[in-house]
């Protein structure tokens, strides 16, 4: 019906009012000429409404003779009619020209730039520095959009600011955004030549060390607690060795400390330790391999169920949900999502460990717990687990311990007295 | 008036025959027939194609002149949404719908 409307717009269309004695007439002697006619009311003066094609205005003349009615026309209404008007007007035609063009134009325009970090707050440069460094190089509120490429642009930044890594220019609309990851320092990195202690990440008895450069100041067999230096990176100067020739020798100014990068291999016993406890009735849940689902509809404040039941028919079950959303659009999410429930259903078992199965389990879960946790490159040397409860008591608690061999050398920069 | 009367037998005989014909083929009959076919969207818009003109147009009642006598529909706010030589449409609640 709208496009129908739209081809009678455009070709223009006459509102009648038909009144006589025989309205009906004239409409069948419209009909018989082949001139279709519309939206057809009667008024309560028993008046006909009816609206018709322009092109056919010829016809209306000897219709309204034939049928003995009065036709009057309301209105003419459609572009052939309005363009027509439009004439007499012609700065309302040029202000509509000029402001479709003032908003294209405008829209050609660059109006905001904003600076996205890509993962995280932005650390080793501010948004500022790369408004900045984006301004120096073109791209600000009032640049021209086609005046700018993109690829030049984001290399010509990435120039500018060596702690980027990468930029990322777009354009949406008359918003720059521009994307920026920074550098990410390689851990150690900085600072390479600068001097440098070995310290013990954690304690543990040395078991052997290996110096490359630096002075060691531990041996094996040594305790270290944490934070304690293992190769110091600074040397002191031997001390003057006295020669028979030269009794009574000036003192010799002592050279000075050399300071170097400490570099060495410090592998010691570490120990892990840890307690658990568990109780000895323990809850086990064996799925029966039943199940239900349910699907629903969710809309804001409510929810349909079109398939399932509404509630489990199982005393006992694991429940699992998947909720599919519909994409959202920019920032508009569709409030309506679709959930599919499942229940398994299960049998709760219960089982009385004895003692000497509680403290394996316990043990097992605990060294298991510890051993997560071991650093890469610890190789276990040893474990032990001992329980600490009596044989009598429900719930069962134990203590662990795991010895591994570690590299526990840790490198700090030389700051002060090393 | 016996002349009218023989007329009509050997109209209708005609008639008759066309719609064995019609039947027999299985064609359409509202194509070969000339009959009126009118489609109806629930109580509020009513499709008649193949008609022969308005009779009378009223809010409340329509009569639509067809090959086979006249239509008469009741109803209330009746507008014709659109009329051409081979169709009308007509909206507003139809009431019923009464050949005669």
């Amino acid at each position: 019906m709208a496009w129908r409307n739209w081809l009678a717009y455009l070709e223009g269309y006459l509102i009648l009012t038909i009144s006589g004695d025989d309205p009906e007439g004239f409409l069948n002697l419209a009909l018989a000429q082949g001139i279709s006619l519309w939206d057809i009311t009667r008024h309560r003066n028993g008046s006909i409404q009816a609206k018709m094609p322009a092109g056919k205005y010829r016809a209306l003349r000897s219709l309204a003779r034939q049928s003995r009615c009065r036709v009057r026309i309301v209105d003419k209404r459609g572009w052939p009619f309005f363009s027509r008007r439009l004439r007499g007007r012609q700065v309302l035609l040029l202000g509509s020209l000029f402001f479709l063009l003032a908003i294209y134009l405008l829209s050609t325009f660059i109006w905001v730039v904003d600076v996205r970090p890509e993962n995280g707050p932005l650390r080793r440069v501010t948004p500022a520095q790369v408004l900045a460094a984006a301004r120096a190089e073109g791209l600000k509120p009032g640049a021209r959009k086609s005046a700018l490429d993109i690829r030049v642009l984001e290399h010509a930044l990435e120039r500018r600011l060596p702690q980027v890594a990468w930029v990322g220019i777009r354009f949406q609309g008359t918003r720059a955004e521009i994307t920026v990851v920074e550098k990410a320092a390689p851990p150690g990195e900085e600072a390479s030549d600068r001097p440098a202690s070995i310290i013990a990440a954690k304690d543990g008895v040395i078991k052997d060390i290996l110096v490359i450069n630096g002075e060691g100041r531990v041996k094996a067999g040594d305790t270290v607690r944490q934070g304690e230096i293992l190769i110091s990176g600074l040397i002191l100067p031997p001390p003057p060795e006295k020669k028979p020739g030269e009794a009574a020798s000036p003192e010799q100014p002592l050279s000075p400390p050399r300071l170097v990068r400490a570099r060495g291999i410090v592998r010691a016993r570490v120990w892990y330790e840890g307690e658990k406890e568990i109780n000895r009735r323990q809850v086990q849940e064996v799925p029966t391999g039943r199940q239900q689902t349910t699907i629903m509809v969710q809309v804001p404040g409510h929810r349909y169920i079109l398939k399932g039941p509404e509630r489990p028919s199982y005393t006992n079950y694991r429940k699992e949900n998947k909720v599919v959303a519909l994409p959202s659009w920019r920032n508009f999410t569709l409030p309506v999502e679709l959930i599919i429930t499942s229940y398994y259903e299960v049998q709760v078992r219960y089982r009385q460990l004895s003692y000497e199965e509680a403290i394996s389990t316990a043990g097992q879960q605990i060294l298991a717990e510890l051993k997560e946790k071991l650093p890469p490159g610890a190789s276990i040397t040893g474990q032990k687990v001992v329980p600490l409860t009596k044989p009598e008591d429900e719930i069962v608690r134990v203590q662990a311990w795991v010895e591994t061999e570690e590299d526990i050398g840790q490198v700090v920069p030389l700051s002060g007295n090393g | 008036m016996g002349k009218n009367r023989s007329r009509r037998s050997w109209m209708d005989r005609a008639r008759r025959l066309e719609k064995a014909i019609t039947d027999y083929l299985e064609l359409p009959a509202d194509a070969v027939l000339d009959l009126p076919r009118l489609t109806l969207v629930g109580n509020s818009r009513l499709v008649v194609e193949n008609h022969r003109g308005i009779s009378e147009y009223q809010p409340d009642l329509v009569r639509l002149k067809l090959s086979t006598g006249e239509l008469e529909i009741k109803g209330t706010g009746m507008l014709l949404r659109e009329i051409k030589p081979d169709a009308i449409a007509l909206e507003g609640t139809i009431q019923s719908l009464t050949f005669c």
